[in-house]
């Protein structure tokens, strides 16, 4: 995860110097998480490849005003899901969006056998924890775990309570744990 | 305290969520139950690790992302970037894309080497550095001393944390392009068999591990090249000539200690016009090729476009064909060519397959 400081610094450089590397780094350094949110949105790779690019665009567009955000972090996946709900709106000409129609890829969720020193056969075991999880506790624990976004800042995403985030947490754990101890008990 | 509640404490704790309190509670209960804090251990260890950044898509997609900014009229300084070598508008816009990209990724590089610092180190006493160029994509580099390398697509090159302060030595397997910056420290590279010591200049190495040569093209400036197979003798190229080194056949011992045919030739860098050089063509996204057969240039086309091109017939591997393609799509080339010399083709994936 991209340190506070350091993405701080990138803002600057682009709100105050135009700073196309800055703005460049940024973009890599977001694209991929910002377009697996918004995937579990649009269900499609396509359109949130346009999302994402929509998003830095209206990034570079309001440059001057970037340093006024408070939390950039945040504040750059609240962008990508508004305009994430948009798009899933305006194609599916629907008038709702719920959280439970999120799709998540866990196998973005990145768990390395060889530094974890776990199995390959552990690793699936705990994807299939993890994919079995509802779609909205997978979400929370992807965004929790793997785009470092704290509890109070996801309740404030996706609308939901702190307590709510605690729990769901919970559960993710709960179900990762149980299929680590189905590991130790095939081994004894 | 329930099981329940102490995985949402442990939550807590990896995250950064937890306070002191809870802190405190969660290492009494642990201290209470063994196999809880077994759990909580076996937890941790799949904290630790953090997503890996897919730099490939990433700079794809940001290269598309340019494109719909110029797309919507939107000025962006990125396109406007000058090249000091090379100057035709066309290859500016080219460069110019990826003329930060680098810069950008050695970046990124340093921030993730920030953040795993500790764990880098535990693991390795000496930091290495590694930029590859995937097959279908060129990458350019700005390393440590200010050099300027572009890798051509399916190109390695790596060097350690001596460089820029010790020294200034890199390995390339594949091809790369290297404008060298100035300085007292030799600019070493490391290809295949060859050693290739510069001070400052600008020149083209070819050194793909399953090619028959190994070429380095000098454009200017002067370049020293030794042999491993040879080491008293120093081959010094002058600007516009080329050094042609045959590999050792991989897998393959010299039962002869002498042969006589030679290791080493010396050549002429080949100019199309004023401006174009065939060896430096991929530099400006030009795939050019010259009288080669067309087994030479299956393999430049695989490299380009990131396929697997396979022959059916033996025979066809030996025709001659000369071409340039710079935005022709894989489909477009191959049309091409079968102007020129009759044959079919066949895709499945990214495997094409050549018949008579």
């Amino acid at each position: 995860m991209i340190a506070a400081s350091l993405l701080g610094k990138l803002i600057e450089r682009i709100a105050y110097n135009n700073d196309a590397n800055a703005y460049k780094e940024l973009f890599l350094h977001y694209h991929k998480r910002l377009l697996n949110f918004s995937v579990t949105i649009t269900h499609s790779k396509e359109s949130a490849e346009e999302v994402v690019s929509d998003v830095f665009l209206k990034l570079w567009i309001n440059r001057s005003t970037l340093t006024t955000i408070e939390n950039f972090h945040l504040y750059i996946y609240i962008v990508t899901k508004n305009l994430s709900i948009n798009r899933a709106l305006k194609e599916k000409k629907e008038q709702s969006f719920s959280l439970d129609e999120a799709v998540v890829n866990t196998k973005n969720i990145y768990f390395d056998p060889e530094q974890l020193m776990i199995t390959s056969e552990m690793q699936k075991r705990i994807w299939l924890a993890i994919e079995t999880l509802p779609p909205k506790c997978q979400l929370i624990f992807k965004l929790i775990r793997e785009d470092g976004l704290k509890y109070k800042e996801v309740a404030e995403l996706l609308n939901l309570s702190v307590k709510t985030i605690e729990n769901q947490m919970t559960i993710a754990l709960k179900r990762i744990s149980e299929s680590i101890r189905f590991d130790l008990t095939r081994l004894n | 305290m329930s099981h329940t509640f102490f995985l949402n404490l442990l939550a807590k704790k990896m995250t950064g969520e937890a306070s002191t309190e809870e802190l405190r509670q969660l290492e009494s209960a642990m201290k209470a139950n063994p196999d809880w804090a077994y759990q909580a251990e076996q937890m941790q260890n799949l904290w630790q690790e953090e997503s890996h950044i897919h730099y490939p898509e990433a700079q794809l997609a940001f290269e598309q992302h340019l494109n719909r900014l110029e797309k919507a009229g939107i000025n962006f300084p990125g396109s406007v970037t000058t090249e000091r070598y090379f100057s035709t508008a066309k290859r500016k816009k080219v460069l110019a894309v990826s003329f930060f990209s680098l810069t950008v990724i050695l970046l990124l590089f340093a921030v993730w080497i920030g953040n795993h610092g500790k764990k880098a180190v535990a693991l390795q006493s000496k930091k290495y550095s590694e930029v590859s160029s995937p097959v279908g994509s060129k990458t350019k580099l700005l390393l440590p001393d200010s050099t300027v390398v572009w890798l051509n697509a399916g190109s390695k090159l790596s060097y350690n944390e001596e460089f820029g302060t010790i020294n200034r030595n890199v390995t390339l397997v594949g091809e790369g392009f290297f404008d060298v910056k100035k300085s007292t420290t030799p600019f070493i590279i490391h290809a295949n068999t060859v050693q290739i010591k510069v001070l400052g200049t600008a020149f083209n190495v070819k050194a793909y591990p399953d090619e028959k040569t190994t070429e380095t093209s000098l454009l200017r400036g002067r370049v020293e090249i030794t042999l491993d197979k040879r080491p008293g003798e120093l081959y010094i190229l002058k600007p516009n000539e080329k050094l042609v080194v045959a590999n050792e056949p991989i897998g393959k011992k010299i039962i002869a200690p002498e042969k006589k045919q030679p290791i080493a030739v010396l050549e002429r860098i080949n100019h199309i016009n004023d401006t174009t050089i065939i060896e430096t063509s991929w530099v400006h996204n030009e795939l050019i090729f010259e009288d080669e057969t067309f087994g030479d240039i299956a393999r430049k086309m695989e490299r380009w476009y990131g396929i697997t091109i396979e022959f059916s017939d033996d025979r066809i591997i030996s025709e001659r064909m000369s071409g340039t393609f710079t935005t022709e799509t894989i489909h477009e080339a191959l049309t091409a060519l079968q102007y020129s010399t009759k044959f079919h083709y066949s895709v499945k994936g990214s495997m094409i397959t050549i018949t008579q």
